[in-house]
């Protein structure tokens, strides 16, 4: 039971950690994932 | 009176980092949104001062009063109606109309919304493509956020974050009691069912099925230019489902038929709730079966099992409704793996700080930008 306490409460602050993390370094994120390849479909891209 | 007064200095303190953060992000958006929109500087800059004010104010009430759903509504509903000022009113002044043309489609310029993340996940997972005719930063970042969001919130996106809620739930609070009652909550299953038949159709037509035939939203938004009958259909499906889902059923029903009955983002959100540490408990002893939360639950996540097992349905927007509402007090915000009989008030002060970082990420910007368009109005004359 207090294993699962700390458990939880470690989760809350991991939680906290990446939202604020992930809001603050959005930018980098959407880079990372352009470099990765991530495209729109050609289908709407073909003018 | 002393201890009024250390009361009032504690909820201030406690405010005081939400109160911070949407101080910052006003700042940003003042920065990043003038150079691009080339707003007026001192109207813009009020705005701002006064979301800021806005957020803040309710927030400490929240805090001080003790209750959540009374003050969250009012900034849910503001946050919606203002979203809708200020998107009109962008796509008038970029456009010159709240259409979008097979141009704009072909030239990838359609905002995107959370609601097609759902439709984006399976072929970004299995060919690293997005089917949707946006811009390439703004999907990614929104695909992202929906990702940080189910994990920290779950299903309380919905009720906190969502920029279209509100709308329902203004409409859900306009009559005083319901007209129709005794829905079958099995009926909430279907926005599943809508997200599975989204998901699978995007992919089978290259094309956001979801997004193009069945959005009530583009009726407060945008819509494509009826230029042919199957786009005149589309546009008579979306004013159908608004008025219906979102506006006639939300009154006679006093629930978020929308949210309920078909929205796939919450359906994915739901299926995210058990894997969040954020939850409502009801204390199995205390409560005297008074039904009074599953009549105001706008979501039927309470039935009558819920009240033997003291655990919501999965597809419960941790709003504060029912905590609010139990005349007991049996009913609280609760963080799976802790002490469920203790620190409900930090509990509660916990998901809403999370609740908030991400509505004032989220929202604030929409608020102040609305809010600039009414200024706007009073000053000029025009919203654009």
């Amino acid at each position: 039971m207090r294993l699962k306490r700390i458990l939880s409460i470690l989760w809350v602050i991991a939680l906290f950690a990446l939202l604020i993390g992930g809001l603050f370094t959005l930018g980098n994120g959407v880079a990372a994932l352009k470099e990765a390849g991530f495209h729109i479909h050609p289908v709407y891209t073909q003018e | 009176m002393r201890v009024t007064h250390t009361r009032w200095l504690l909820s201030l303190l406690k405010t005081l980092p939400v109160s911070l953060l949407c101080a910052g992000f006003g700042f940003m958006a003042y920065m990043g949104m003038m150079g691009d929109l080339g707003y007026d500087h001192t109207l813009f800059g009020i705005s701002i001062v006064i979301t800021w004010a806005f957020i803040s104010t309710l927030f400490f009430l929240m805090v001080h009063t003790g209750k959540t759903d009374r003050y969250r509504a009012i900034l849910f509903i503001a946050y919606a109606v203002l979203f809708s000022i200020g998107f009109i009113a962008n796509n008038i002044a970029n456009r010159g109309a709240m259409f979008f043309t097979e141009q704009d489609i072909a030239r990838c310029e359609i905002p995107f919304c959370h609601i097609a993340t759902t439709m984006m996940l399976l072929p970004m997972a299995v060919g690293k493509t997005l089917l949707f005719p946006g811009s390439l930063s703004a999907i990614l970042s929104m695909v992202i956020l929906a990702v940080i969001t189910a994990l920290v919130l779950g299903r309380g996106f919905c009720g906190y974050v969502c920029f279209y809620g509100g709308l329902e739930d203004g409409c859900s609070r306009l009559s005083k009691k319901a007209k129709i009652k005794g829905i079958n909550p099995k009926w909430s299953l279907i926005p599943f069912a809508v997200l599975i038949t989204s998901m699978l159709t995007t992919l089978a037509a290259l094309s956001p099925t979801y997004c193009f035939w069945a959005c009530p939203f583009k009726a407060v938004t945008e819509y494509e230019k009826i230029v042919n009958p199957i786009v005149l259909i589309q546009t008579i499906i979306f004013l159908v489902l608004f008025i219906g889902l979102v506006v006639v059923l939300p009154i006679l029903t006093k629930k978020r038929t929308q949210c309920s009955f078909l929205c796939p983002f919450g359906a994915m959100m739901s299926l995210c709730n058990p894997i969040n540490p954020f939850t409502i408990r009801i204390d199995t002893e205390k409560c005297t079966g008074c039904r009074r939360c599953i009549q105001v639950c706008p979501t039927f996540s309470l039935t009558h099992e819920s009240l033997q097992t003291g655990k919501p349905r999965i597809n419960c927007t941790k709003c504060g409704k029912c905590v609010d509402a139990c005349p007991r007090g049996a009913i609280h915000y609760h963080i799976r793996g802790t002490c469920p009989d203790r620190g409900h008030e930090a509990k509660r002060l916990i998901f809403l700080h999370a609740a908030f970082i991400l509505l004032i990420a989220v929202g604030a910007p929409s608020i102040a930008d609305g809010l600039y368009r009414i200024l706007h109005l009073i000053v000029a004359g025009s919203f654009v």
